[in-house]
């Protein structure tokens, strides 16, 4: 989506939005040089306004970002381990 | 929502901005789904908790609310896509560096924990683990068996002489498929062996229990004993009693190393069955005052 209905969907406005990115808080794609907002970048703005909300200072959003997402990484190995592990067989077949 | 927003903070009809906001906080640092992602439950609570705190920290729709001129239904969000509904995805937020340390060469937890790359993977194929049961004979002597899969596949397994209950032998390449150019896994397959009416195995050894008649004990004989390779002729020397282990060299289990272990043979002295007057009448005849119990009585 563009600029302008990602600030009105993330109910932030531009000049935040601009530092944001500039922080490196959000990671837009780029498409002929406009930026290009993905849901999962809508669902990350409405993250960190509700940190904002929670009275968590700009000092301390990428902290908590990265270890956020470093959370998640964790559990999508884990999901996967999981997962390897629950397609083994319980027991040897018999020949 | 049809939830008082008062009772969904927690705070009193006169609380101020300040307390709103504070019980705003404690709650949403517990039921925030970004920060508790797993758990399905805080998400509803956490919609709820915010259409509250939008409703009641703006003073001009607080005091509307206050004055019935809107319900808190107006204060409802639109559908919201949590961050953790994406953050296990490959996004371009994905940050695998956490766990960098716990990657050891090319083990499987490397394999899954290079995330965003996992669609290219070299991936080996899993191993696959069957049970094959063999008699006792076939264990000790080897040979080759052609198996059937689950799938239908056979394999043939060379069983070497001498395989243990328990054993695992490993055929490379015949487990499931790699990923990718990844190499195929291993078909692993556990020996279970079988137990035999005659023999026992006591690591290369093996046991049998022979039994002889009384005159083979008294006056020697020789007698034919089964062994794993088939029936030999064995000298019982004269005077031999029940327990007299007698040792056949290397007639037990072959090793890899070309050599073999032994038969033990431990002989048991048995009467006939059905009594023979004819031994009694001779045994009657013994004069000998033998006690084997001499050394109980000492």
């Amino acid at each position: 989506m563009q600029t302008r209905e990602f600030v009105l969907q993330a109910r932030i406005d531009a000049e935040e939005l601009d530092r944001w990115i500039a922080a490196g808080w959000l990671l837009p794609r780029e498409s002929d040089a406009v930026p290009d907002y993905s849901d999962v970048d809508l669902a990350r703005a409405l993250l960190i306004r509700d940190l904002q909300n929670l009275g968590v200072n700009d000092e301390s959003v990428p902290i908590v970002l990265d270890l956020l997402d470093q959370l998640h990484g964790l559990r999508r190995a884990l999901r996967g381990v999981l997962a390897t592990m629950k397609a083994q067989p319980r027991e040897s077949p018999r020949l | 929502m049809a939830a008082d927003p008062y009772a969904v903070l927690g705070v009193k009809k006169d609380a101020s901005q300040a307390d709103i906001q504070k019980a705003y906080r404690r709650l949403a640092k517990k039921l925030h789904p970004d920060l508790n992602p797993g758990d399905k439950s805080a998400e509803e609570r956490f919609k709820e908790l915010s259409a509250a705190y939008d409703l009641l920290s703006d003073a001009n729709k607080r005091a509307q609310f206050d004055r019935g001129e809107i319900d808190a239904s107006g204060a409802e969000r639109p559908t919201q896509h949590f961050y953790r509904d994406f953050g296990e995805g490959a996004s371009s937020y994905a940050n695998d560096s956490g766990f960098a340390d716990l990657e050891g060469g090319d083990d499987i937890l490397s394999r899954l924990f290079r995330g965003a790359g996992r669609a290219h993977a070299r991936m080996r194929g899993a191993d696959a683990r069957y049970r094959l049961e063999l008699d006792f004979l076939d264990s000790v002597n080897g040979g080759e068996r052609q198996i059937t899969l689950p799938d239908g596949a056979s394999l043939d397994v060379k069983i070497p002489a001498g395989a243990r209950d328990g054993q695992i032998l490993r055929l490379r390449g015949k487990g499931g498929p790699g990923v990718g150019d990844g190499p195929p896994g291993d078909a692993l397959i556990e020996i279970a062996v079988r137990s035999h009416r005659l023999f026992a195995r006591e690591g290369d050894d093996i046991r049998l229990e022979l039994p002889v008649s009384l005159s083979e004990a008294v006056l020697g004989a020789k007698v034919r004993v089964p062994t794993p390779s088939g029936a030999v002729t064995m000298t019982v020397p004269k005077g031999s009693n029940t327990g007299t282990a007698l040792r056949l060299r290397g007639k037990g289990v072959r090793r890899a190393d070309g050599g073999a272990g032994d038969e033990l043979v431990t002989l048991k002295v048995v009467l006939p069955e059905k009594p023979d007057p004819e031994l009694e009448r001779f045994v009657a005849q013994w004069p000998a005052a033998y006690n084997p119990r001499e050394a109980m009585e000492a």
